[in-house]
């Protein structure tokens, strides 16, 4: 059994408590949170023994009783968050994007491989049953190489997201992971007056591929997500869209759209993927990549949006051209 | 009607139009389209005596079809056939030629896309349509029932401010081989030879001696619908686009798969992603999607719809499962054309907006040559 704790998961702490029962081997055995009363309740939701303010202090005081972290905290921190975690031989669950710059990212891996601590980023939006069906289908050859993936992830304004990167990361994560590869160009436009709620990402790869990625967090607060993944092959097409699964209420004046969701699922086959990794299943060098990649991308774009200009691969790094 | 030949600001009631059908060398539903409305009859086709016998064929035999005489001279024919409004579908590098002399002789114009291969002819037309104070009119799809709608929520503020705008524009028809099927040895799959051949099929939008990509031959339909639902000129772009599907497009060095990124000069951001993905990756004729964002809320619309499905034993792969319904799309570009020659108003999409769209396709093109991104040229810069 993997003893997990749970750092500043925030609102997820309810995807969790769905999502937990149907993974084997992994419980949550510890909450940390710096606001006290949230910690405890989280804990009580998921029945962990421990509630705690800090990581010092869980490594601290209960060292013992946890194997691996899942941290959500602000970008700023994960990278330390990341260190100690690994440092004290903990496995890690990290919220994409472990960190805001290369060099940061590169600090934490290392100290996980060092340390023999299993490392993936969390990232959702691979683990959705659509994402996994069409990356299936791409593996098996049946849409042949990609050449576009278009992606629309609208949310409300009570979203965590509270910077750029922290709004890009997860879409960057799933376009990488369907490629199997970190794009040549990034361009990224977003609102003017706020890129934490509104960006448009603009991703070039190899052989001509592309992706088109808006992310948004500017739907009226208690608006249902939007999500739209569309990938369009040499020899198939996948479509993905919430548009086409919504059902429809008549009670009076026109019909509301009601959506039929997958519910935890994305967090189901994600925390399954890390439970198997930290059993010895997982590829520890092929995550570290694909979690540097992440950083890479989303941290080029915050570049390319600051300068209003593309960046460009160059080496393991993005430059601005 | 009878001959009057001004800008339309006759105070004789609505009568109907006589057209003279110019270049009539590629799919044919633009004049269907038009002579399906009342207000609108063909009275000649015409071309130039200098054209190559495919062209007079193709001509010759759209003039049988609606029992008009072929006239090899354009001006002559407009001239001594007493024409009003030119209706003109030929290879994209002569489009302007054609509008040019049409509106010049003082007829309203109704064109297929692209506007031109060449900005400085789409800046010409514009120069005599304006002068001459004729309606010109792009082909496009802006009256599609779906279209119509979002643009209807959007001005009624049912999403607040428009704040982002994206169009996917997905056609699903094959153009020839896919890319590898050439063997080694052989030439390059000729352009020209190609698009004519595909007349059969109506999937020779592109016909000419100029190849042209998807995002060239139809990039005026999605980017019609943002001028559509937004009025704010495209400040610069930026794209990706290259051939991924097709050995035609790979041959000829354009492309079949575009995206691009749009910054509009009132802040309003907006991407397109399109191409000619094949047969094999939709069942219908294609995904065409808007996705709005406004500060009060978000619209997903489906181009197709209204639609229904139908399916049966033995169905042909060629034929679309979803058959869209209640489609107006040619009687209200027909009727507005109509209205704008009556009242002297605007038509759906104009000469200055069609140029503009075509600077911004141009400049596409370039930055996903480049790969950096670059400001539309407009005309009054």
């Amino acid at each position: 059994m993997i003893r997990l704790a749970l750092i500043e998961a925030g609102r997820r702490v309810i995807d969790f408590a769905s999502a937990l029962p149907q993974v084997s081997g992994l419980q949550v055995h510890a909450v940390v949170d710096t606001d006290g009363d949230t910690a405890r309740a989280a804990a009580d939701q998921l029945n962990a023994g421990v509630a705690v303010a800090s990581l010092e202090e869980l490594l601290a005081n209960h060292a013992d009783a946890i194997d691996a972290v899942a941290i959500y905290a602000p970008i700023a921190v994960r990278p330390d968050l990341a260190c100690q975690a690994a440092q004290a031989g903990k496995h890690l669950l990290v919220d994409a994007p472990l960190a805001a710059t290369c060099a940061q990212a590169d600090t934490a891996i290392e100290k996980c491989r060092s340390s023999a601590a299993y490392l993936q980023t969390g990232a959702d939006l691979r683990f959705l049953p659509s994402s996994q069906t069409i990356r299936q289908r791409l593996d098996a050859g049946k849409l042949g190489d990609p050449g576009l993936v278009r992606l629309h992830h609208w949310r409300s304004s009570h979203d965590s997201a509270t910077s750029f990167s922290a709004l890009v990361a997860g879409e960057v994560d799933l376009v990488n992971w369907l490629y199997s590869a970190r794009p040549e160009l990034v361009f990224a436009t977003a609102k003017p007056e706020d890129s934490s709620a509104y960006a448009q990402l603009h991703l070039g790869y190899s052989a001509g591929g592309m992706a088109v990625i808006d992310v948004s967090r500017t739907l009226p607060s208690g608006s249902a997500p939007y999500y739209s993944l569309t990938l369009i092959g040499a020899a198939g097409a996948a479509y993905a869209d919430d548009h086409h699964n919504v059902q429809l209420l008549y009670h009076g004046g026109n019909p509301t759209a009601v959506t039929t969701g997958t519910g935890s699922h994305g967090l189901r086959n994600q925390l399954r993927c890390f439970a198997a990794g930290v059993a010895g299943e997982g590829d520890f060098e092929q995550a570290a990549t694909e979690t540097r990649s992440t950083v890479a991308v989303t941290a080029a774009a915050a570049a390319s949006l600051e300068a209003q200009r593309p960046a460009r691969l160059a080496g393991d790094d993005y430059d601005l051209i | 009607m009878t001959s009057s030949k001004s800008n339309g600001t006759s105070s004789k009631p609505p009568g109907q139009f006589r057209c003279a059908v110019l270049g009539m060398v590629k799919h044919m539903y633009i004049p269907r389209g038009m002579f399906a409305h009342p207000r609108f009859a063909p009275v000649v086709v015409a071309d130039h005596a200098d054209q190559p016998d495919w062209v007079h064929e193709r001509n010759e035999k759209y003039a049988a079809e609606v029992n008009v005489p072929y006239v090899k001279d354009v001006e002559r024919a407009i001239r001594e056939f007493d024409a009003q409004v030119a209706i003109i579908s030929s290879e994209a590098e002569r489009h302007c030629d054609l509008s040019g002399r049409a509106a010049e002789a003082g007829l309203h114009v109704i064109q297929d896309k692209p506007m031109s291969t060449q900005l400085a002819e789409c800046d010409r037309v514009v120069e005599i349509v304006e002068r001459k104070r004729v309606k010109f009119m792009m082909w496009n799809r802006n009256c599609l029932p779906a279209i119509m709608q979002a643009e209807e929520l959007v001005r009624q503020g049912a999403i607040g401010k428009l704040q982002a705008i994206h169009v996917d524009f997905y056609f699903a028809k094959d153009a020839g081989p896919k890319i590898g099927s050439r063997r080694p040895g052989d030439p390059p799959l000729d352009w020209q030879e190609a698009l004519k051949a595909a007349h059969v099929t109506g999937a020779d939008g592109g016909v000419g001696k100029n190849p042209m990509g998807e995002l060239e031959v139809e990039g005026i339909y999605p980017l019609g619908y943002i001028d559509f639902l937004h009025k704010s000129r495209v400040r610069r772009v930026f794209a990706r686009t290259t051939a991924h599907f097709h050995q035609l497009q790979l041959d000829n060095d354009v492309d079949d798969l575009a995206s691009v990124t749009l910054e509009m000069e009132d802040g309003v951001l907006a991407t397109l992603c399109m191409g000619r993905i094949g047969n094999a990756s939709h069942p219908d004729i294609g995904e065409i999607k808007m996705h709005l964002l406004g500060t009060e809320g978000g619209l997903v619309i489906t181009e197709a719809r209204p639609e229904l499905a139908v399916y049966y034993r033995g169905q042909p792969d060629t034929e679309f499962r979803h058959i869209r319904v209640a489609s107006d799309l040619d009687w209200h570009l027909a009727e507005s054309f109509a209205r704008a020659i009556d009242t002297d108003g605007e038509t759906v999409l104009d000469a200055r907006t069609s140029r503009a769209i075509c600077a911004t396709v141009l400049a596409a093109i370039e930055s996903g040559r480049t790969g950096l991104p670059v400001h539309v040229a407009h005309l009054e810069d």
